[in-house]
């Protein structure tokens, strides 16, 4: 159909990934005060794939592994890095709320974006009457 | 709310009409389109189905779904109704 | 339901922090409780976090995360606090009088991690409501 073109897909795509890293989020922030908690985040090989563009990394070694991500589809990994606290929980709060608020934005603004395109294609089908 | 393939039964008159008009039948692409309308009504149906038991797990897919099949079915509608006029003109045409 | 998912991960650190300020109570109101039914003094409770994860059901990966739960309430082991009184009581042979081992800031800073974390929860509940609210949107107008 019309309205299934890259760009609505790709909007729909990140709005499932932003829904993802919301519950990661979330997950990360319940586990605040757990002992021994690994935080956990999202990764997404779009949003790698501008960064890598930006810092201009590139594979010069055939055994060069691309940061493994499935591609198209978020992934949660944990972060495993030792923390500061006694009880082995590596959880910031300051991060973790900075994430919250980013993806929450990011969240609408795909919302927000898509719903503008199903509505355009509304309008152009219904002639400027629907 | 599902569409079955024989929606819209156009009348036998208008049907013949149409098989008439030549091998890349207007008819054919009707069909078809009726067919992805019918699969997207679907789709909506079951994305709706899921958040009912609980299995969907984002709401914005099943508004997304929603909204597709919406669109399908509006652009179905002003086909009809394209075909409808197109018919009448035809059929206002002084030979 | 999955579609809630986000609330349940965060009600769940608001039930478990809430048990938590349960316990706090508990210890500061039996701060000076030196005869219990178990016999010997109160003995300090806290409370064991851990997380919580989804029973897996179907293959499909999906994030099993579901927030935190009290794995359990445990009694702290260390020893009572012996004050010299033979008057009391609850005296021993010697005249000493056990007392719950428990220490008034320490509390204090379990109340307030616990305060903190209520709070994040909240406002993560909140962010998660915004979210929702704004998928129904898709469409309308």
């Amino acid at each position: 159909m019309l309205w299934d073109d890259p760009v609505t897909k790709g909007l729909a795509k990140s709005l499932d990934v932003a829904a993802l890293r919301q519950k990661v989020v979330a997950q990360n922030i319940a586990n605040l005060n757990t002992p021994g908690y690994k935080r956990s985040y999202v990764v997404f090989s779009e949003e790698l794939a501008r960064a890598r563009e930006k810092l201009s990394l590139r594979l010069t070694h055939p055994r060069h592994i691309p940061a493994g991500e499935i591609a198209g589809e978020p992934q949660v990994k944990v972060e495993r890095s030792t923390s500061r606290r006694s009880d082995g929980n590596n959880v910031d709060l300051d991060q973790e709320m900075l994430d919250l608020v980013t993806n929450q934005l990011h969240y609408n603004m795909l919302a927000q974006k898509i719903s503008e395109r199903y509505a355009t294609w509304r309008y152009i089908i219904n002639e400027g009457r629907g | 709310m599902r569409i079955n393939p024989y929606v819209v039964p156009l009348s036998p008159t208008e049907k013949e009409e149409k098989k008439a008009s030549g091998p890349a039948t207007f008819g054919d692409l009707f069909q078809e389109a009726l067919q992805k309308v019918n699969r997207q009504q679907l789709e909506a149906e079951e994305a709706l189905q899921g958040l009912i038991s609980g299995e969907v797990e984002d709401l914005h897919q099943v508004m997304i779904a929603g909204e597709k099949a919406r669109l399908s079915l509006q652009l179905t509608v002003q086909l009809t109704n394209k075909v409808i006029e197109a018919y009448r003109e035809i059929t206002r045409m002084q030979i | 339901m999955e579609l809630f998912t986000s609330f349940h991960i965060s009600g769940s650190a608001l039930t478990a922090e809430k048990l938590r300020v349960d316990t706090v109570a508990s210890n500061l109101a039996n701060m000076q409780t030196t005869r219990t039914a178990a016999g010997g003094p109160y003995r300090r409770k806290t409370v064991v976090f851990a997380e919580r994860l989804a029973r897996v059901r179907q293959a499909p990966p999906s994030f099993l995360g579901r927030g935190v739960r009290v794995a359990a309430v445990v009694e702290d082991p260390n020893p009572p606090r012996l004050e010299y009184d033979p008057e009391h009581p609850d005296a021993d042979e010697e005249g000493f009088v056990a007392y719950p081992n428990i220490d008034l800031a320490k509390e204090m800073t379990d109340l307030i991690t616990a305060s903190r974390s209520y709070e994040a929860n909240t406002t993560v509940i909140n962010t998660a409501k915004s979210l929702y609210l704004k998928a129904l949107e898709i469409g309308r107008g």
